[in-house]
């Protein structure tokens, strides 16, 4: 079999199978090159080019669902069937959302590796689609790493605030533990059928095949594959017991880019997970059932119940998507053709809200990071009326108050798990939404019906401790905060003596705090691209929950893939 | 050799791997962890690719190795842009961030 001279020609129609994933791509090389010849001050211009490249791309998205044909391309590598397409919507979705809120927040907070954030966004991006479009375990893998070493950088790309560098580190390396356990256990599904192809893996279990598998040295092999390949997956979507990475990563990385990526690397790895367990290991499905059946019920409780004691709104969001990612192993666990329509419609839902929700956050926390706390929400409906009645609409859909988007998912989810037989589900997860109001609720509450609790006081202070001090508090007290601020420049004074080589840097985190102070006692107005961006959020969410109908035929269309 | 030694090894490996990630707390040796996790996937990659004999085992080492390199540029600047910011880089110093 090695000494036949293998050739494969990739034609016309293959490329044309991969136009979406092309054209990100030659936006994200045009913007690295264009990066050189736009000067600094106008950087703003490589967003417009990545919009751009996202709208041509979904342009492309349209013209592959009306003409496409559904085959897979480069020698069974990749697909462009319904599902790839429907995942490739969400996902570009996402990063034109977060794309639009970027200009603003680089803005703020002084980002200045502008040209590899937006080169970076649109990469991640393409990693997303091409493990969400892959049909093949080894295209699987690289779009993971794709879409996991851009966003590393993107994470850490706040040279100046070290919270964001630690979120990096904390992703670089926890998500790449995970890709090693992901990557063995495709090696041992490899080693037990002899091929990394998906629809390979799946002829291997077609009935009467391999009559003697059951009783053949392949079981234990995999057993352990799938294990593995579960573990690896339950990481990327930050199931729980694997989610300790989430709420760190989410609160930590640029609001911009937790926005983007809370949605985008969950379609992808749903997309993924679907594909190799739903799919292609389709035939035991005896054997993993169970184990996403006990995943799916620790995390819809462990996530909600982690979010009820949250006071940051932030990371109250990052524990609510861990609990959102229960609802979607539901879906998973169930494990029939229509339980992975919802599951897809779960999706979509998710992902507009999502970015909504986060984008609201971005929009009121200040340039250090601070004011997402429940106390910072005080009173907002009469401060800002217009973002606080945006943010009561989203967490009501997150809540899964209909007619909104959020009830949409978790209807054809939990109908989904009831009618497959999964009534256990179905109930805790209606209990655990029951739960989730709760904390979602209480937000809406803090809004408007509380006063605001000594805000100009605490922003000022806060404010004073920004920089080499204000980064090490978590949430300053008052009472710590007025010793922070006569600490800070006493450290900073040090570390300039102490550290010649990094004098410059010290020099301009201080000027850099003296000229934003007075600006970070208010929440710093919207910019045009933060409001379009959160307008079409909140349109959208509204919209999927009064007409669910169009996205409900799509997902169903690309859940008949399961049914072939 | 037999298949089932060559999978040995590479379990071994495997596990001394994650182990080294699990209890050490230098973000490098962790670093280095992963990437023995790595090369201990390719050492299972080749042997089935051989006794399997076929091409796709052999081809995912190659992406492996390209992405293992990636990883490695990517995860050494994250560590020294780490060690600029605060002349230290212990994960267990790694903590403004919780609850």
């Amino acid at each position: 079999m090695l000494n036949t001279p293998f050739t494969y020609m990739p034609t016309g129609a293959d490329w044309l199978r991969i136009l979406p994933e092309l054209i990100v791509f030659g936006a994200a090389l045009l913007v690295l090159l264009a990066d050189l010849f736009i000067p600094n001050g106008r950087k703003g211009w490589l967003a417009m080019v990545c919009l751009l490249g996202v709208i041509a791309a979904l342009i492309g998205v349209g013209y592959l669902l009306s003409n496409g044909d559904s085959q897979t391309a480069f020698y069974g590598m990749i697909s462009d069937d319904t599902l790839a397409l429907f995942s490739d919507l969400l996902i570009l979705f996402a990063v034109g959302i977060g794309l639009l809120y970027s200009p603003g927040y680089i803005e703020r907070h002084a980002v200045t590796r502008i040209g590899e954030y937006y080169g970076l966004m649109l990469l991640a991006a393409l990693g997303m689609m091409l493990m969400a479009s892959a049909t093949n375990l080894m295209l699987i893998f690289v779009g993971l790493e794709a879409l996991s070493l851009s966003l590393y950088i993107l994470c850490a790309i706040e040279l100046t605030r070290f919270r964001s560098q630690e979120a990096g580190m904390k992703y670089f390396i926890l998500s790449s533990f995970a890709s090693a356990i992901l990557l063995y256990g495709m090696a041992m599904l490899y080693g037990s059928t002899g091929t990394t192809s998906l629809s390979g893996v799946q002829a291997f279990f077609a009935p009467g095949r391999h009559p003697f598998l059951a009783t053949s040295g392949y079981g234990p092999l995999l057993l352990a594959a799938m294990g593995l390949l579960g573990v690896g997956f339950c990481f990327k979507v930050s199931a729980i017991p694997f989610q300790a990475w989430t709420p760190d990563v989410y609160v930590g990385a640029p609001t911009s880019v937790t926005a983007f990526m809370s949605v985008g690397t969950k379609v992808a790895a749903f997309v993924a997970l679907s594909r190799v367990f739903l799919l292609a290991l389709g035939a035991q499905s005896d054997k993993w059932e169970p184990v996403f059946w006990i995943v799916a019920i620790l995390t819809m409780l462990g996530g909600n119940l982690m979010a009820v004691v949250q006071r940051d709104v932030k990371r109250l969001l990052a524990y609510s998507s861990i609990a959102n990612a229960g609802y979607m192993l539901v879906a998973i666990a169930t494990n029939t053709q229509h339980a992975f329509s919802g599951l897809l419609i779960f999706l979509a839902t998710y992902t507009v809200m999502n970015v909504g929700a986060f984008g609201i956050v971005l929009a009121l926390e200040r340039n250090d990071g601070q004011g997402t706390t429940l106390d910072d929400f005080a009173g907002l409906a009469k401060r800002r009326p217009g973002v606080a009645a945006a943010m009561a609409i989203i967490l009501f859909a997150l809540a899964g108050v209909p007619p909104s988007a959020g009830f949409v998912g978790k209807y054809y989810v939990f109908q989904a798990a009831i009618v497959g037989n999964h009534i256990d589900l179905a109930v805790i997860g209606i209990l655990t939404s029951v739960l989730g109001m709760y904390y979602y609720l209480r937000v809406i509450w803090a809004m408007y019906f509380t006063e605001p609790r000594n805000v100009s006081g605490g922003a000022g202070a806060i404010a004073a401790t920004t920089g080499m001090a204000g980064e090490d508090e978590g949430e300053p007290e008052p009472a710590d905060a007025a010793s922070g601020a006569s600490v800070a420049p006493v450290r900073a004074g040090t570390a300039t003596l102490a550290r010649p080589v990094t004098s410059r840097r010290s020099a301009n985190s201080r000027t850099v705090v003296a000229t934003q102070a007075p600006a970070e006692s208010a929440a710093p107005p919207l910019t045009l691209g933060t409001t379009v961006a959160l307008t079409l959020a909140v349109v959208l969410t509204v919209a999927l929950g009064l007409i669910p109908g169009p996205i409900v035929m799509l997902a169903e269309q690309a859940a008949r893939l399961l049914g072939q | 050799m037999p298949l089932s030694a060559y999978l040995a090894v590479s379990a071994i490996l495997f596990a001394i791997g994650a182990t080294g990630v699990v209890i050490r707390r230098n973000p490098l040796v962790m670093f280095m962890s992963i990437e023995l996790m790595l090369n201990a996937v390719n050492l299972s990659f080749i042997a089935f690719a051989h006794f399997l004999n076929s091409v796709e085992g052999w081809m995912f080492v190659f992406l492996v190795l390209t992405v293992a390199a990636a990883e490695v540029v990517v995860g050494l600047a994250i560590i020294v842009s780490i060690f600029r910011t605060r002349h230290n880089v212990d994960v267990d110093e790694l903590n403004s961030l919780k609850g």
